[in-house]
C-alpha cells in the first residue's frame, strides 16, 4: 500500500475492526485520526464522537493504573494552530473568535455571549454560579 | 486409539522448514484441525504445508499453542461481554507478546490465517494497549504511520464530526 511502510494500516479491514473492538470511542477516534485508511475503517463503526466524550480507561504511563480523560485532551496536537478548543461548549473555533481566559484554554465568543445573556436575565446568584464554573480548568 | 495425544504431525512452513508438533497442540488451529479431519489417516504420514507462514512465526505460534493446549474451549458467546470490556492479558501471554512490531503483526496475520481465535485476540489486544492513552500523533510515531490527511480533509473531518463551532 502506497501510504505507508507501516504494518498497522496494511492490515485487512476485518482485522482492523477487531483492533477497534478493543478500544473505547475516545481511543478509537485517536486511532482513526492517524491516517486516511484508519479513518475509513473507523468511520464504519463510529459516527460523531463529541470532543467531550471521555473514558476512565486512559493508562497512566509506567503504572498499571488508568485515569479519566476527555477526547479533546488527546487532540491538542491534531488541531491546527489557528484553532482553539472552547472548554465550555467543547468545540474547536478560530482563535480570533476566542477570549483567552488562561494560557491553555479559552472560551469562544458564542459561549461568552451566552453567559452574558444569562447573567442579565437571571438572578445575581446565577451569574456568580456561572462565573465560578467559568474559572474551573478542565478536569484531568 | 488412546495414543492420539502424543501423535506427532509434521508442518511445513512457507520457507520449507519442517516443524514437528503434537497433533493436539497443532489442533489449537481450527484450520489444521479441519485439515486433519479431511485427511484422516493420511495426515499421520504426510507433512502438512502451511503456505502463508514462515518458520520463525510458525514456531512462535506453536509455542503459544503448546502453552495453551489444555485451555478449555472458549465459550460460544465470549464475543459479547468479556471481550470488548477488557484488554487485560494474562501474564504469560504478555511476555509472549513482547516481540518487535514485525513479529507482532506476523503473529496476528498467522493466527488469523490458521484460525486460532484466542491468539488472534491476544494479538489485537496487545495492539490496542499500545494505542490507549496516545494522541493521533503519538500513535503515528509508535507505528511509523505517515499522516496523509490534507488540511482540507482535516477540515472535513472536523465538520462531519461537528467538532467545529457553528458560525
Amino acid at each position: 500500500m502506497a501510504e505507508s511502510s507501516s504494518l498497522l494500516p496494511a492490515l485487512s479491514t476485518e482485522l482492523l475492526l477487531q483492533i477497534f473492538s478493543h478500544l473505547d470511542p475516545v481511543h478509537s477516534t485517536c486511532l482513526g485520526l492517524a491516517c486516511r485508511r484508519l479513518y475509513r475503517v473507523y468511520s464504519l463503526k463510529h459516527k460523531k464522537i463529541p470532543l467531550d466524550a471521555f473514558t476512565y480507561d486512559c493508562p497512566i504511563p509506567n503504572s498499571n493504573l488508568s485515569t479519566m480523560c476527555y477526547l479533546f485532551h488527546h487532540l491538542e496536537d491534531w488541531k491546527p494552530a489557528h484553532l482553539m478548543h472552547c472548554w465550555r461548549c467543547h468545540k474547536f473555533g478560530e482563535s480570533d473568535s476566542f477570549t483567552q481566559t488562561g494560557p491553555l484554554f479559552g472560551k469562544c465568543i458564542a459561549c461568552v455571549q451566552h453567559e452574558h445573556n444569562h447573567s442579565r436575565s437571571s438572578s445575581w446568584q446565577f451569574s456568580v454560579h456561572t462565573r465560578q464554573l467559568a474559572f474551573q480548568p478542565p478536569v484531568g | 486409539m488412546a495414543a492420539s495425544e502424543s501423535t506427532r504431525i509434521t508442518l511445513v512452513s512457507n520457507d520449507g522448514a519442517e516443524v514437528h508438533v503434537e497433533r493436539n497442540v497443532a489442533e489449537r488451529s481450527m484450520l489444521i484441525k479441519n485439515m486433519m479431519e479431511d485427511l484422516g489417516e493420511a495426515a499421520m504420514t504426510q507433512s502438512v504445508p502451511i503456505p502463508n507462514v514462515n518458520e520463525s512465526v510458525l514456531k512462535k505460534v506453536i509455542e503459544w499453542c503448546e502453552h495453551h493446549k489444555n485451555d478449555p474451549p472458549a465459550a460460544a458467546d465470549d464475543d459479547s461481554d468479556s471481550r470488548k470490556k477488557t484488554t487485560d492479558i494474562e501474564e504469560w501471554d504478555q511476555k509472549f507478546m513482547q516481540v518487535d512490531q514485525e513479529m507482532l503483526f506476523e503473529i496476528i496475520l498467522a493466527s488469523n490465517y490458521l484460525d486460532i481465535k484466542p491468539l488472534l485476540d491476544v494479538g489485537c489486544k496487545t495492539v490496542a494497549n499500545m494505542i490507549k492513552g496516545k494522541s493521533p500523533e503519538e500513535i503515528r510515531k509508535t507505528f511509523n504511520i505517515t499522516n496523509d490527511f490534507t488540511p482540507e480533509e482535516e477540515e472535513q473531518i472536523r465538520r462531519e464530526n461537528e467538532w467545529a463551532e457553528d458560525r
